[in-house]
């Protein structure tokens, strides 16, 4: 799990902090257009791989964001 | 070799800011869009003003403040995907408003975001090939009357505008080139107004409006752009295309004073400035007053980053467009 992805995943959800279980599905995350996207340029800059956008919206939770890249 | 001897702007009067989307968006605030995007107002096209009305405006702006002859232009070139008529050709009929000579050559191109830089290698080629001497190249567009105001994703990001380019002979250092450019049709759907032409004829099916997954809506009839499909697009493409230019002008990227890219927004600037390793103070983003004004962006910039000063005569500078398409094209440039 790396700390710079994580710290980047807080401040695109706008929660102080994250873990593989963070939710986002949830009330307190909005995991609208702007926040996949922006996942999409962290995911570029920390781990240059390309990440598909459908893909991400399906995502529930942190973890599977970080399984999704992990697979590609 | 050609250069750039003059820049003429025009944007509409009406503005579009962030608490007029705020309102009609209440999950995004005024201050999140500018947060997230870097801007703050956009222009819109008044309902009978078209992108060619709006290029007339941006010439008619250069010719009169810059040492432009209106007699003396040869060549007119006009970039826009909203043109008066399905026929004939805008740059026709803007040569005749303008007053241009007869002998004067004139056509449309149809591009968006990579329009400029297309535009600039044209007038380049016709320069060095003696086939014209004074080329006036017009970008302008009208998104907005392709998007739905139900569209949040897309109405806050582009904005109208024009702007009139002069390239003329290279005398001294300023020069333009080489250029590089790429295509890949693949991701034609990711930034397209489906209906309303030959492929798919508008039908009252297409025009019903239906709500995506991000609670943004609107019909085929009206633009809609995947933001995830092109910025993997931007990501994959730009930088390689960059380091193209630069290899075949022999400079290396450390040299170069500013990267001039599409103004698309800051998010994708900055993303962009992220992947290239170079520092910000680099890359300007020019957003904030007016968007994403498609072909218009590259040149506004250029205009805006001149007036202030970031930008002097002899500046070693990278242009880059792309987007709709997908299209794209890079250049170097001697201001």
């Amino acid at each position: 799990m790396n700390e710079e992805f994580m710290e980047g995943m807080a401040e695109i959800l706008e929660l102080d902090e994250v873990t593989a279980d963070t939710s986002l599905a949830s009330e307190d995350v909005d995991w609208d257009s702007l926040a996949i996207i922006s996942t999409i340029a962290l995911t570029d800059t920390i781990y240059r791989k390309a990440i598909s956008g459908e893909k991400l919206q399906s995502c529930q939770t942190v973890g599977d964001v970080i399984s999704l890249i992990a697979e590609s | 070799m050609s250069r750039i001897a003059g820049i003429g702007v025009y944007i509409p009067e009406r503005i579009l800011n962030n608490d007029e989307l705020e309102n009609d968006f209440p999950t995004w605030s005024a201050a999140k869009i500018f947060q997230k995007t870097g801007i703050r107002e956009r222009r819109v096209a008044a309902e009978n003003e078209t992108a060619g009305d709006m290029g007339v405006k941006a010439a008619e702006s250069l010719l009169e403040s810059e040492s432009v002859i209106r007699e003396e232009i040869d060549f007119l070139i006009f970039c826009t995907q909203a043109p008066d008529y399905i026929l004939p050709t805008t740059a026709c009929i803007i040569q005749s408003k303008l007053g241009l000579s007869k002998e004067c050559g004139a056509f449309d191109i149809n591009l968006g975001c990579s329009g400029y830089v297309y535009g600039l290698s044209i007038a380049d080629a016709l320069i060095n090939s003696g086939s014209a001497k004074n080329v006036l190249l017009i970008t302008s567009d009208t998104y907005s009357k392709y998007i739905n105001p139900k569209d949040k994703s897309v109405r806050t990001l582009f904005g109208d505008a024009a702007a009139a380019t002069f390239i003329v002979a290279s005398e001294g250092k300023s020069a333009m080139g080489p250029f590089v450019f790429g295509t890949d049709g693949s991701g034609y759907r990711n930034l397209i107004v489906e209906t309303g032409m030959y492929r798919e004829p508008r039908t009252q099916e297409s025009s019903v409006v239906i709500e995506d997954e991000f609670g943004n809506a609107r019909s085929r009839d009206d633009l809609f752009m995947n933001g995830s499909e092109v910025l993997l697009f931007s990501l994959r493409e730009v930088p390689r295309s960059i380091d193209e230019a630069l290899k075949r002008r022999g400079w290396s990227i450390d040299e170069v004073d500013k990267f001039v890219l599409h103004q698309a927004n800051s998010f994708l600037i900055n993303a962009l400035t992220k992947k290239m390793g170079v520092h910000k103070d680099k890359v300007p983003i020019c957003v904030e007053d007016v968007g994403n004004t498609v072909s218009s962006s590259i040149p506004l910039a250029l205009r805006k980053l001149s007036d202030s000063g970031e930008i002097s005569r002899g500046d070693k500078i990278i242009l880059s467009g792309f987007g709709v398409g997908y299209s794209w094209a890079s250049c170097t440039l001697i201001y």
